[in-house]
C-alpha cells in the first residue's frame, strides 16, 4: 500500500462506508507508518463529523406546502373518478348515435325506394340534408332506366364537384327524360371559392325552361314556353351551391298519378 | 388502510389507488429532505417551496410516473427536485438575489438561539454549520449537488447516481474531489481566526 492507493479509498474509510476488511487493515497499517496520510484521514474524519452534524440539522418545511399538495391530490383523485364514471356513458352515447344514424339511413333508403318520382321529389321542403353532389363525369347523356329511383353512384365530396365546375359544361350529368327524372346536382359558378359545405337546404323553384340551356341541358323547343322545376341547394352560409332540374312539373304530376 | 407502511413503492401504489393517508405518509417521509436539498441548491426559500411541491406533484403525474424497477423513490424525487431547481435557477439568473431572505433567516436564528438553554454551545454549533454551508455553497454545482445528496441527505452512491443521472464511478470521484476542496476551504476559513460571525474581536481589559 502506498499513498496513492490509500488516497483512492480514503473517502470510504473516513465516511465509515463498507470497506473490505482486508483492505481496511491495509489502509490502517499504512496510516500507522505514514504521517501525512494519517493527518489526511483525521481531517477527513472531522469533515464527516461536521456533515453528520449538518445532516441532523433539520429545516422546517412550510406547512402550506402540505396543504396545497393534499388539495391538489384530492382534486386529481376526484377528476380521475369523474373520468372513470364518465367512461361508460361516453361509449353508450357513441353507440346510441351510431344506432340513430343507421336507423336514419335505413329510413332514407326505404323512402327513396318507395318514392314515386325519383330522388329529390319528396324532400322539396326545407328539410336539412347532407350534400351529395356528383362531379358530373363525362357529361355524356345517360338514358335513365324507367325504374331507377336512386342514384347508385357514390356521393362525392363537394371539393371534387367544384373541380368539375371549372370544366366547360357541354352536357348535364343526366338529361331530363320524358318521365321527368332529375339531373344530378350541377355546381353553380364560384362555388369552388366558398367554404366547405357542412349542411344545406333544398329549395324547389320554377325556372324558365331556357335556364336549362345555360347548364348545357338540351331544351325541347316544343315545350319552351313551359317552366321547369328545379331544386337549388342552399349552403349553411345562405349561398346557392348547386342546382338540379327535376323536369316538367305537369309531366311529373301525371307520372306520379300514373304510378299510383 | 395503508397497504404497506414501510416501503415507498407500496405507499406510492396506495397513493395512486386513491389512499390519501398513503400520500401523506410518503410526503412527510421525504418532504424535509427534498425541501432542504432544494433550499441548499438554490439558496432561495421560495424556489425550494415551489420545487418541493412540483416534485410531489410529478409523482402523481400520469406522464412521469415513478417506476420502482428503475430506482428508488428517493432518487426519483431528488432527481426531479434537482431538475426543477436548475430550471428555475437558469430562469432567474437575470434577477438579483433578495437580500431580505438572508436577513430574515439571521433574525430567526438569533431568536431561536435566545430560547435555547445553552446559547453559547448553540452558537458554536451554528457557527460550525454556517462555515460548512458557506464552504459547500462555494463549490461548483456538480460537486455541490453530490455533497448535498451523499453527505447531507445520506443517499448511497447508487441512489445519488440515479438522481443525477450519471454513473456511480462519477459520483465517487466527484465526492472525493468535493471533499478535498471543502477541506481546503474550511482550513482557509479557520486560518482567518476563530471569529464568530457578526462579533468583532476586542481586547479584554483587566
Amino acid at each position: 500500500m502506498n499513498c496513492e492507493t490509500f488516497e483512492v479509498s480514503l473517502t470510504d474509510l473516513a465516511r465509515e462506508a463498507p470497506v473490505d476488511p482486508v483492505l481496511r487493515a491495509q489502509l490502517l497499517e499504512h496510516c500507522g507508518s505514514c504521517r501525512r496520510c494519517r493527518a489526511r484521514l483525521e481531517a477527513e474524519k472531522a469533515l464527516s463529523a461536521a456533515f453528520r452534524l449538518a445532516a441532523a440539522d433539520r429545516v422546517a418545511v412550510p406547512a402550506h406546502i402540505e396543504t396545497a399538495l393534499l388539495g391538489a391530490y384530492r382534486g386529481r383523485r376526484s377528476a380521475s373518478l369523474r373520468e372513470v364514471r364518465r367512461f361508460p356513458l361516453r361509449y353508450a352515447g357513441i353507440a346510441a348515435a351510431i344506432l340513430m344514424a343507421l336507423a336514419g339511413a335505413a329510413v332514407l333508403t326505404w323512402f327513396y325506394a318507395h318514392s314515386p318520382s325519383g330522388p329529390g321529389v319528396a324532400d322539396s321542403s326545407s328539410a336539412e340534408i347532407r350534400p351529395t353532389i356528383s362531379p358530373a363525369p363525362g357529361y355524356a347523356p345517360v338514358p335513365a332506366p324507367p325504374a331507377a329511383k336512386t342514384d347508385p353512384r357514390p356521393a362525392a365530396r363537394y371539393s371534387d364537384a367544384s373541380k368539375s365546375n371549372r370544366e366547360p359544361r357541354t352536357a348535364p350529368p343526366r338529361t331530363v327524360s320524358a318521365e321527368g327524372l332529375a339531373t344530378d346536382f350541377i355546381p353553380l359558378a364560384n362555388s369552388s371559392e366558398l367554404s366547405y359545405l357542412e349542411s344545406g337546404q333544398l329549395v324547389r323553384v320554377l325556372l324558365p325552361r331556357n335556364a336549362m340551356a345555360s347548364y348545357g341541358i338540351p331544351v325541347n323547343q316544343e315545350l319552351a314556353d313551359r317552366p321547369v322545376t328545379a331544386q337549388v341547394l342552399i349552403g349553411q352560409d345562405g349561398v346557392a351551391r348547386a342546382i338540379r332540374f327535376l323536369g316538367d312539373p305537369e309531366t311529373r304530376f301525371v307520372s306520379a298519378k300514373r304510378q299510383k | 388502510m395503508i397497504a404497506d407502511e414501510t416501503k415507498d413503492s407500496g405507499l406510492y401504489q396506495a397513493a395512486l389507488a386513491g389512499e390519501e393517508a398513503a400520500f401523506t405518509v410518503l410526503y412527510r417521509r421525504w418532504q424535509g429532505g427534498i425541501y432542504r436539498f432544494a433550499l441548499r441548491l438554490s439558496k432561495s426559500p421560495s424556489i425550494a417551496e415551489d420545487v418541493t411541491q412540483e416534485a410531489f406533484l410529478a409523482l402523481l403525474d400520469a406522464d412521469s410516473r415513478f417506476d420502482p424497477a428503475r430506482g428508488s423513490l428517493a432518487s426519483y424525487l431528488y432527481g426531479i427536485a434537482r431538475n426543477h431547481v436548475l430550471r428555475r435557477m437558469s430562469k432567474e439568473r437575470l434577477f438579483s438575489p433578495i437580500e431580505e431572505e438572508v436577513g430574515d433567516s439571521d433574525m430567526g436564528m438569533a431568536l431561536e438561539m435566545s430560547l435555547t438553554p445553552d446559547p453559547l454551545r448553540d452558537l458554536t454549533h451554528r457557527e460550525r454549520l454556517a462555515s460548512l454551508y458557506r464552504a459547500i455553497d462555494a463549490l461548483p454545482l456538480r460537486y455541490r449537488e453530490v455533497v448535498l445528496l451523499c453527505e447531507l441527505e445520506e443517499l448511497g452512491y447508487a441512489e445519488t447516481a440515479q438522481a443525477l443521472g450519471c454513473p456511480e464511478g462519477t459520483i465517487r470521484s466527484r465526492l472525493h474531489r468535493a471533499r478535498a476542496l471543502l477541506l481546503k476551504k474550511l482550513c482557509r476559513q479557520a486560518g482567518e481566526g476563530d471569529r464568530v460571525s457578526g462579533i468583532e474581536p476586542a481586547r479584554c481589559l483587566p
